[in-house]
């Protein structure tokens, strides 16, 4: 993406943002928090591509929030947070955000890239700095847990 | 699970807030950014500046802080003199208390009994002498006064000024001898002169007062009289006023009679 003008910038911001945005929200629960982690992911983004150091845009992008998120919200215990004026959420929809921030964040980040992003291993363990067993571990543990806990919780729904 | 789960996590992203302007807002912060970057790197930049120049000021005034050097013995030439009087030192260093002159603690009394002075900035100093320019009330030139150490041997004697040979007689005056050697003759270089020694001691004082010269009689008179030169010559504090290794060897100034 180094030099490349303004114009392709602006065509890569407008068109990731919302992507970025939803990653962000399944990252830390909160759609204000969200915005606010990918506006700022996104400015420091811009403002490196135009010194020329920035290799793989979308890399830098998704390894800059995913840490982001990582920092902001290391704490397992989740509250959702709607956006304002939002209709109601369905109870399944909390139960499986709440599921997913009971996994660790780097878990929960490898869940995210790989199962609602679609970044193949290579890619996500170049955004979290893993390799792809790394990825692999961790993705199997996650899913293997995210049953397990959902599954409880329909358990409990039902009973 | 794959896609049960990429099915389960759209549902969780439904009541979705809309986007707004949230484009030019990631342009505005990354302008904003950059700013704060910039004067990031102006203000480390500053401030690397200013540590040099403390460093730098903090140097310099710790090597202009240290002591003058000192002629070593037996290497000054007649051209080496270094200036008795301190050292500018730079403000907000605390500045040494100046080294009193024991010379001219004894001498200066002297002359302004006789309304003389020392010309200001005139004293000189070398490894086993003193020298001072003496100026009256108005200024003008009334010659020199001089003083020197010198190490001499066991069997030195006063010398004679007519005959390299000879010894003169040395009068006493508590535990020292000395002899004076005033010459007046010529009133365009009048000069009065003593030598002493302590008894039994291998180190000999001589004490000049020397008139400007060519200056005619009355202006060409020395600043001391005969028995002032004398009183100086035999006040110990002048002799103390010399360190222990002092020696008018090489690149002393001249004396009218050498005591050499």
């Amino acid at each position: 993406m180094s030099g490349e003008n303004d114009t392709a910038l602006r065509d890569f911001v407008t068109s990731r943002l919302p992507q970025l945005r939803r990653s962000a929200f399944l990252m830390c629960g909160d759609w204000r928090m969200a915005t606010e982690l990918t506006r700022a992911t996104l400015a420091r983004m811009v403002t490196d591509s135009r010194r020329g150091v920035v290799a793989d845009p979308d890399v830098y992008a998704y390894a800059d929030l995913m840490e982001a998120c990582r920092r902001r919200n290391r704490r397992r215990e989740h509250v959702f947070v709607a956006s304002p004026g939002a209709a109601g959420v369905e109870a399944e929809s909390i139960l499986l955000l709440d599921a997913l921030h009971k996994l660790t964040p780097r878990c929960r980040a490898v869940l995210v890239l790989r199962h609602w992003d679609g970044f193949d291993v290579d890619a996500t363990g170049a955004m979290l700095d893993l390799d792809e067993e790394q990825v692999a571990a961790y993705e199997r543990a996650g899913l293997a847990a995210l049953e397990k806990m959902l599954g409880e919780s329909e358990a409990a729904m039902a009973g | 699970m794959s896609a049960p789960l990429n099915r389960l996590l759209e549902h969780v992203l439904e009541g979705e807030p809309p986007l707004g302007d949230e484009v030019d807002e990631v342009f505005r912060r990354a302008a904003r950014l950059r700013r704060r970057r910039t004067q990031a790197v102006l203000l480390a930049g500053a401030g690397t500046a200013g540590l040099i120049v403390v460093l730098g000021y903090a140097l310099t005034a710790t090597l202009l802080s240290s002591p003058p050097a000192t002629i070593s013995p037996g290497t000054a030439d007649p051209g080496d003199v270094v200036a008795a009087t301190a050292p500018p030192m730079p403000s907000g260093v605390p500045a040494p208390a100046p080294v009193t002159d024991g010379v001219r603690t004894v001498v200066e009394p002297l002359l302004e009994g006789r309304r003389l002075r020392i010309v200001p900035a005139s004293a000189r100093r070398g490894d086993g002498w003193r020298q001072y320019r003496i100026a009256d009330a108005q200024g003008r030139s009334r010659g020199t006064v001089r003083v020197a150490v010198f190490d001499v041997r066991k069997k030195w004697c006063f010398p004679v000024a007519a005959d390299p040979e000879a010894c003169a007689r040395p009068d006493r005056t508590g535990g020292l001898e000395f002899v004076r050697y005033d010459d007046v003759s010529d009133p365009d270089r009048q000069v009065r002169q003593t030598v002493t020694r302590r008894n039994g001691e291998d180190q000999v004082l001589a004490v000049l007062a020397a008139g400007e010269v060519d200056a005619g009689a009355q202006r060409g008179r020395p600043a001391l009289t005969g028995a002032q030169v004398e009183q100086v010559a035999t006040d110990e504090r002048v002799l103390d006023a010399f360190d222990a290794g002092e020696d008018c060897d090489d690149g002393c100034p001249d004396f009218p009679t050498p005591v050499d």
